[in-house]
């Protein structure tokens, strides 16, 4: 799909909506590359609409295809039978047990209220076992893999997210998960659908699909660049082959939840103070300076203060209803205000964009009560604040019936606050990609760097006893921020 | 690369402008504080050395004076011709470990004279100095982490060695380890420059030692880095620079940072050979149990402790003392003895084991400020005496109450050295027993929380209990006016030599206060005033003995530290209880299993629905080595060409952990440090085993009570 040809949005993002499985992200990218075709002959011409592993509760819904195999079928009975023989056992019973314990162990339910599971995108079949239709049970949810594709070009990414992706678990096969396991997977994809879902290959489309602001892609402190730049790291061999595939999937999929709630808030941020700033007298060059300084530390991060005080829910709530909000005044304005796409081409697109919407609004003076206006209707929560606002919060926040069990989420939440206390694995993970060598360590500075690209500001103190706590740094007093942050993996 | 100014910049010029402010009889010195938590010299640079200074030098960091040395040879040699090879010293660590000073010292020595821009006041990146029996000429890169000029073709630390190489210079250079990341990880363009591209193999090969990976030898046109003399020792080592099979310069690297101030190492004499290695002087280390202080040296830094102490305590006599009633005398009195000041060593050297830090010269001055003066202000000190000689007179005086008395003494003991270091200044509960204690401004750092980590309050001298179980003892029959410290001192020197006359008024006023046929306390106020004597008398027993918290484990470790240093490898039962922890056996205790798809990598439970693979012990060996001052510990699989699979350092809680499993004992807290990094192990561990060879795979499923066990299928 080429860009549009009109759009007055300054990123060029879909609107998103809750995303249940942050796992869909690798099924969808899958049925990208397979294609529509495929994924059509798999519902059987209509017959179904989405894909889902599992069931969770007693209501089926007969026109979602479910591939998890049900034990006591003829479909079990031949996957059985391709462990066995895979796996060269003897009897039939060792073949079943092990049989069961896979078509299981590779189902996860990412939240309580998930009435579908997922299965856990360990290989490509595997992530073709559903699609964001089944797991969402709606007829047009949100196209994640635009979203996830759009952040990753907006980062520079090389190629595309998803060829980035499967290239690297192609390349992998047999390292961080045992062949026959991937053999097994592959059985229950064939079972399930009656055919080899990748038996068709998959198609090599590249990110000029996508929007690339020029005035974007030099900077570094952006969520969209850490993404790009996370993904890509861990998608090398390197990275792949030192883990295991469990272990690199949750990774890969934390990486995805950050990066696409980050680059809403990012994108809330940017659109409400560009436009409320349009009605101001100031200097081009100074708004646009303190927005960079203020979306660096959109959240903060520091132990020492009690839980009210670290409380980021009004912080994400005030962005996110103002930023859509002055994203409906840009759009309803179209006619008035210069297109953000016709600046992509430019180092300088932002500044000479808002310079060009700042003349319409000097010369208008009416459009200084309508941005007021705008603004003034944060209260009124649109559905599209209210989808903004699930995904970024629910991408942040640490999932599951316990959330301490969660350990890639960035944010807690106990009634009624929410504030940031990365998981164990996220800052593991986080800090661990910080580095472009996975031998060489990565520096204090560096990660910072990475947080401050987040939204985050966070004390010293905080971040380098929690460091020490995961074992990733060793107490180098005096050293500040060239003290050295080990990689996760040898 | 401005991510960061070190703190020498900032303090340089401080340096200056701020002189010493002049002592009066109603302050205490002031001088003491030049040193402390954020004072104004706490940092040098290679301009601002001064002889005169109240303070002693320390002993720089083993083998950093003798490759100064051997450049100052060099530097003031005759026959230095332009044709011969160039000398540079790379002196590599974090801020405060002594570089710059050292680099002072050095261009004192040489005599040499600055060139270049002489104008600026504030810190540079690199000075420049003519020689005087040569026409080469002295670079001396003190920060990197100040960006270079703009003039420079090739940005960074391999863009100075570069210019030194092609100006055909003598380089010492003070690099920050941040310094080699970031430069490493910014070779992203290959370099037409023989010098640019031998300097980034030579910057490389600075920090191989940060991951192990030492460059492979490129032989282009006869350019190359010799590496002669490696991975002996961690912390000095030599190479040689060919360019079109030139020698073009010798190279010395030392470790700053690797050599703990509180041990000691092997003494040597310096090489006038230029052109080899110089004979490396070895860490040695002393378990804390084992130091018979009054008898010898073991710490580097006793020494300037002592003379430090020694013109402290001078200073405050001719400004007028109230003698050793006066805490702070007592202090530096303590201090000014050689087997306390040891003693002190000692427990600081707890403190660095137990929190795995590693104190620096700056840390080391700011804790022995600390421990005399207590966290003041140059404002504090005038206001602190005056307030000592108040309490001194009010616990002096036959008027005072008892009870004013003891408060007296007890608000004065809180300022003694060994309640100083742990109590000073940190936020506390409040303590209803001190009711006019000393205000100090709430101070923190690094180094404090390290100390903080060893308070004996925290577990008591030797494990075996007797000493603890004694004073207990002794404590007890306090009430019978049969005071502790009379036995104590006489069976123990080193507590009578930390003993002072401060120390027996307060023991009396606090024995003449519980006294229990005395009337005016009630039991409450005479157990909370005996509780506090309780705990001050153990701090001073810990202090005075060298004893930090947890003394055995952290004698254990240094112990474990000299085996591997000797036989390169751990004491069987160690490794065992390491391996233990990373491969815990399953319920048959026969092999280790672990799941393959979940997302943690423990031992799954028997009821769990999982498919695990066995990670046989036999297949993977645990080799220890000694970096500097830790003992690194490696996993490699057999019959994988030695690759290393998992790495991790034996610390403190580590070792902790493996003692308590090894008798048996569960565990400690310590799990909640360790059990990150040993979950992350196991996934590599895990890792490897899937990645090996099939046929030494072995699976494991459980579903339900039902099992099934099977081998790889080979394919």
């Amino acid at each position: 799909m080429a860009p549009p040809e009109k759009d007055m949005s300054f990123f060029g993002l879909n609107r998103p909506e809750y995303i249940p499985a942050p796992e869909i992200f690798m099924a969808e990218l899958a049925w990208k590359l397979v294609g529509e075709k495929v994924r059509k002959e798999i519902l059987d011409n209509g017959r179904f609409f989405g894909i889902a592993y599992g069931p969770r509760s007693a209501k089926r819904k007969e026109d979602i295809r479910l591939t998890k195999i049900v034990e006591q079928t003829d479909e079990f009975t031949r996957y059985s039978r391709d462990i066995k023989n895979i796996l060269c056992l003897s009897q039939e019973k060792d073949a079943d047990i092990v049989a069961k314990t896979l078509s299981e162990e590779i189902e996860i339910h990412s939240s309580g209220k998930m009435v579908r599971t997922v299965a856990l995108p360990l290989t490509f079949e595997a992530a073709m076992l559903q699609d964001r239709y089944g797991v969402t049970g709606k007829r047009a949810p949100a196209n994640v893999a635009r979203i996830l594709e759009q952040v990753y070009a907006l980062g520079g990414g090389e190629k595309s997210a998803a060829q980035v992706w499967a290239s690297a678990i192609k390349r992998a096969s047999g390292q961080g998960l045992p062949t026959w396991v991937e053999r097994g997977i592959a059985s229950i994809s064939s079972g399930s659908y009656g055919r080899s879902s990748t038996s068709g290959g998959y198609s090599n489309r590249t990110k000029q699909d996508f929007r690339q602001p020029k005035w974007l892609t030099k900077e570094n402190r952006t969520p969209f660049f850490w993404f790009a730049q996370s993904w890509q790291r861990l998608c090398s061999d390197r990275w792949i082959n030192a883990m295991p595939r469990r272990r690199w999937t949750d990774w890969l999929t934390c990486i995805a939840r950050t990066g696409i709630a980050t680059a809403y808030l990012f994108e809330m941020h940017t659109v409400y103070r560009l436009v409320s700033s349009l009605a101001s007298d100031r200097e081009p060059g100074d708004v646009l300076e303190s927005l960079r300084s203020e979306r660096s530390r959109i959240f903060i991060w520091d132990e020492r203060k009690t839980r009210a005080e670290r409380n980021v829910s009004p912080v994400i709530n005030k962005l996110v209803s103002l930023g859509t909000a002055c994203q409906k005044f840009l759009q309803d304005m179209e006619d008035v205000f210069p297109q953000p796409l016709k600046y992509d081409n430019s180092p300088e697109g932002l500044s000479e964009w808002f310079v060009a919407a700042r003349k319409e609004v000097d010369s208008r003076p009416v459009l200084k009560h309508k941005i007021a206006e705008a603004l003034d209707s944060e209260n009124v929560t649109s559905a599209s604040a209210r989808n903004v606002g699930e995904v970024i919060r629910y991408s942040l926040r640490g999932r599951g019936g316990s959330q301490m069990l969660d350990l890639y989420g960035m944010l807690r939440f106990v009634r009624p606050y929410t504030w940031v206390e990365p998981g164990q694995e996220w800052l593991v993970a986080l800090a661990s990609l910080c580095s472009p060598q996975r031998e060489v360590p990565a520096r204090l500075a560096d990660l910072n760097v990475s947080l401050s690209a987040l939204g985050i500001s966070v004390s010293s103190s905080t971040l380098i006893s929690r460091l020490e706590t995961y074992g990733l740094i060793r107490s180098s007093h005096d050293a500040d921020d060239a003290i050295e942050i080990q990689s996760a993996f040898y | 690369m401005n991510y960061q100014v070190e703190q020498e910049n900032a303090v340089s010029m401080s340096n200056k402008i701020r002189p010493i402010a002049s002592e009066s009889a109603n302050s205490y010195p002031r001088w003491i504080l030049e040193r402390a938590f954020g004072g104004i010299k706490v940092a040098d640079s290679p301009l601002t050395v001064e002889d005169t200074s109240r303070w002693p030098s320390g002993v720089a960091a083993p083998m950093a004076k003798e490759v100064c040395d051997v450049l100052a040879n060099v530097c003031r040699n005759n026959g230095d011709l332009e044709d011969d090879p160039s000398c540079f010293i790379f002196l590599i660590g974090g801020a405060g470990n002594g570089k710059s000073r050292l680099a002072g010292e050095t261009v004192k020595k040489i005599e040499a004279q600055q060139t270049g821009d002489l104008s600026t006041m504030f810190a540079q990146r690199t000075y420049e100095f003519s020689l005087k029996k040569s026409a080469r000429t002295l670079k001396i890169l003190n920060d990197a982490t100040i960006p270079a000029t703009s003039t420079q073709e090739h940005p960074g630390l391999a863009g100075d060695i570069a210019v030194a190489l092609t100006g055909r210079q003598h380089l010492l250079a003070c690099v920050n380890r941040g310094v080699l990341i970031g430069e490493v990880n910014s070779f992203n363009t290959i370099s037409k420059s023989e010098e640019v591209s031998i300097s980034r193999q030579l910057v490389k090969w600075l920090m191989s030692d940060l991951y192990n990976r030492p460059p492979s030898q490129e032989n282009e046109n006869g350019t190359y880095l010799d590496i002669e003399y490696d991975n002996v020792v961690s912390h000095y080592r030599f190479s040689k620079v060919y360019i079109n099979k030139n020698l073009r310069a010798v190279v010395h690297v030392v470790a700053m940072d690797e050599a703990s101030q509180l041990e000691k190492w092997e003494c040597g004499s310096t090489s006038e050979i230029i052109q080899q290695p110089l004979a490396c002087r070895k860490l040695i280390q002393t378990p804390i149990l084992e130091r018979k202080f009054i008898d010898d040296q073991f710490a580097m830094f006793s020494d300037p402790v002592v003379n430090a102490a020694s013109t402290y305590l001078q200073s405050i006599k001719n400004t007028g003392s109230i003698g050793e009633l006066d805490p702070v005398v007592a202090n530096a009195k303590v201090l000014s003895s050689k087997c306390c000041a040891e003693a002190w060593c000692a427990l600081l050297r707890g403190a660095e084991i137990i929190s795995g830090a590693h104190f620096t010269y700056r840390e080391l001055w700011a804790l022995f400020s600390h421990s005399i003066v207590g966290p003041a202000r140059v404002a504090d000190l005038q206001v602190l005496r005056k307030w000592v000689r108040q309490k001194v007179e009010i616990a002096r005086d036959g008027n005072s109450t008892s009870n004013e008395r003891v408060q007296a003494w007890m608000a004065l003991g809180q300022l003694r050295l060994h309640m100083n270091l742990f109590d000073a200044g940190r936020k506390r509960k409040f303590d209803a027993i001190l009711k006019d204690q000393y205000e100090w401004v709430e101070t923190t750092s690094e180094a404090l929380e390290s100390i903080s980590q060893a308070d004996p309050l925290r577990d008591f001298g030797p494990s075996d209990g007797s000493f603890y179980t004694k004073i207990l003892d002794r404590l007890a029959h306090m009430e019978e006016e049969s005071l502790p410290s009379v036995s104590l001192i006489e069976e123990s020197p080193l507590i009578k030599a930390y003993w002072t006359e401060f120390d027996t008024c307060l023991e009396q006023s606090i024995a003449e206060f519980i006294k229990p046929t005395r009337r005016g306390a009630t039991i409450k106020e005479r157990n909370a005033v005996f509780s506090w004597y309780a705990k001050y008398l153990f701090r001073l027993i810990s202090v005075a003995q060298g004893w930090p918290a947890h003394c055995t484990l952290i004698n254990e470790w240094q112990c474990a530290w000299c085996e591997v240093q000797r036989k390169h490898r751990l004491p069987n039962n160690l490794e065992n209880a390491i391996l233990g922890i990373v491969l815990p056996l399953d319920e048959s205790q026969n092999n280790t299993y672990f799941p393959i798809m979940k997302s943690r990598v423990s031992p799954p439970r028997v009821d769990d629905s999982v498919i695990s693979i066995s990670i046989p012990r036999n297949r993977f060996e645990l080799h220890a080595e000694i970096r500097g001052d830790l003992i690194v510990l490696k996993i490699t699989r057999i019959g994988n060409q030695g690759s290393i699979v998992a790495e991790t350092v034996l610390d403190f809680h580590l070792l902790r952990e493996a003692l308590a499993q090894r008798h048996g004992r569960g565990f400690t807290e310590s799990l909640a440090f360790i059990e990150p990094r040993i979950e992350r192990i196991r996934a590599s561990l895990l890792t490897s085993q899937i990645s090996g060879d099939a046929q030494h795979q072995s699976y494991k499923v459980t579903h339900k009570g039902a099992q099934a066990h099977f081998a790889a299928p080979i394919p």
